[in-house]
């Protein structure tokens, strides 16, 4: 059992990464984010993305039959494969699960904020990909792939400068000491909604996809489902977080000044992450 | 303390688990003549959804047929930017790296609803009577995009006088190995 919990663990820390790049290489400029070939070579990661691929060509097909007719069938398909496609996808680098591994270990929390912060990642990000399909797929229709790519960077740019401060208010906060001048319920709010702000290219694809076909509410339902996936995923790996940091609490309790230290350089070290978070949105964007 | 201290290095110096957007399944048709390699014919074939996005940004009709001035336009706004990518090539000559400086004669189509790139990339490597080794293969180092061999995805356009085998060391690459013939 402890065996698993630590496999457990591992596997989703392993999953919450840093990732230099939001850039589509088919119409943007190139970020590089180091040496990944070895792990594309791998099986593992073939699996995940082949999985992907299925589910990206599943929902394809699905909405188009709901086109054509509406069955009982077509629509558990669609939301049963959108809510896998969100998990999986947001195991993936990137979705501000790096902000909220950094974030429960500054904070002390309750497996309930991970829950919370998961779900306003994942409303927000709905939520925006939802206005912005409309705005791409009704309003400046005639906006190609460029226009769509340069809105979503901006957007990507003003989260990074908004993360940035926060991560420059909790680094403050730690050098003087101050644990509690927002209410951690803000902090969340704050953080996820932040977080949550960088549109996902597949959300925003299947809301245009659904305008197209003109059966927007499937879309949206698709990317709300697509949405509470990524919420399960990124609040699951919180809670490991918050489990692990409890862990190491237990762990240095013995000796209580020690612990007090090392929780303020790990307040402080976490804080110094989601400042350079936020600056790396922003300058691989720019 | 220990466990956690490897803990937060693997969290915050590694990346796992593939995170793509869109799909390219790729097919090469390496080209020989009596002097040795003059290059290679690559195919790319992109997932519905992007295939679509395409179709819809840069087709008059939005009917999956792709005109020769849509063609120029998809080459100019959707293909072109790839040079500085390297066009995902990862070539390699007897071990050193082959810098992808061009490709030619773009093309896009639609096999169905899938869009289809077909481009040309120039390589001349003569052939000698030792065997010379490349490896072929092209991934997305952003990880944006999966690019991954599609089955039985080699083909060799071979000269009389040159013998050629391949295999696969992993799923992402060819070796490929040529020689002269022995007169």
């Amino acid at each position: 059992m402890k065996t698993l919990r630590i496999v457990l663990i591992v596997f989703f820390l392993l999953s919450c990464v840093f990732i230099f790049t939001r850039e589509n290489p088919l119409t943007g400029e190139k970020v590089s984010i180091g040496q990944s070939s070895l792990l594309q070579k791998s099986s593992l990661w073939h699996t995940i993305a082949g999985w992907q691929k299925d589910m990206n060509s599943k929902l394809n097909h699905i909405l188009k039959d709901m086109k054509q007719s509406f069955k009982l069938k077509y629509f558990l398909i669609l939301i049963s494969v959108s809510l896998l496609f969100g998990v999986i996808h947001a195991i993936g680098p990137g979705h501000g699960k790096m902000i909220v591994g950094a974030y429960f270990l500054k904070e002390k929390a309750s497996p309930i904020n991970a829950l919370k912060l998961g779900s306003i990642i994942a409303i927000t990000h709905s939520g925006l990909a939802i206005l912005l399909g409309i705005l791409f797929g009704i309003i400046v229709k005639s906006m190609k792939m460029h226009g769509r790519i340069d809105v979503q960077n901006y957007i990507g740019i003003i989260s990074g400068a908004f993360i940035t401060l926060l991560g420059i208010f909790y680094f403050w906060q730690k050098i003087k000491c101050k644990n509690h001048s927002l209410p951690g319920k803000k902090n969340e709010i704050l953080l996820g909604i932040f977080s949550g702000m960088i549109p996902c290219p597949v959300s925003m694809t299947i809301i245009l996809f659904s305008i197209y076909l003109d059966v927007f509410f499937f879309g949206f339902l698709s990317v709300l489902f697509f949405s509470v996936g990524m919420a399960c995923t990124i609040s699951l790996l919180g809670f490991i977080i918050i489990k692990s940091r409890h862990l190491i609490s237990r762990i240095s309790i013995k000796n209580k000044q020690k612990a007090q230290a090392i929780q303020r350089v790990f307040g402080i070290v976490t804080s110094l992450l989601i400042i350079i978070i936020g600056l790396n949105l922003i300058f691989t964007r720019l | 303390m220990r466990k956690f201290v490897i803990i937060c290095f693997i969290l915050f110096s590694m990346q796992l688990f593939s995170h793509p957007h869109v799909w390219i399944e790729y097919a090469v048709e390496v080209v020989f003549s009596e002097e040795g390699l003059q290059g290679l014919e690559i195919e790319w074939t992109f997932d519905e959804m992007f295939s679509w996005q395409i179709v819809m940004d840069y087709t008059e009709d939005q009917d999956y047929e792709i005109s020769e001035e849509e063609n120029k336009m998809i080459e100019k706004e959707a293909f072109a930017y790839l040079a500085e990518f390297d066009y995902f090539a990862d070539f390699y000559l007897n071990g050193k790296k082959f810098e992808v400086k061009k490709a030619e004669n773009f093309h896009a189509k639609c096999k169905g609803e899938f869009l289809v790139y077909h481009f040309y990339i120039p390589w001349k490597v003569p052939v000698k009577k030792e065997t010379t080794y490349l490896k072929i293969s092209f991934f997305d180092e952003t990880i944006f995009c999966e690019v991954v061999p599609k089955k039985d995805g080699l083909k060799i356009k071979k000269a009389e006088n040159i013998s050629a085998e391949y295999s696969m060391p992993d799923r992402i690459t060819y070796q490929l190995n040529f020689w002269m013939n022995k007169e």
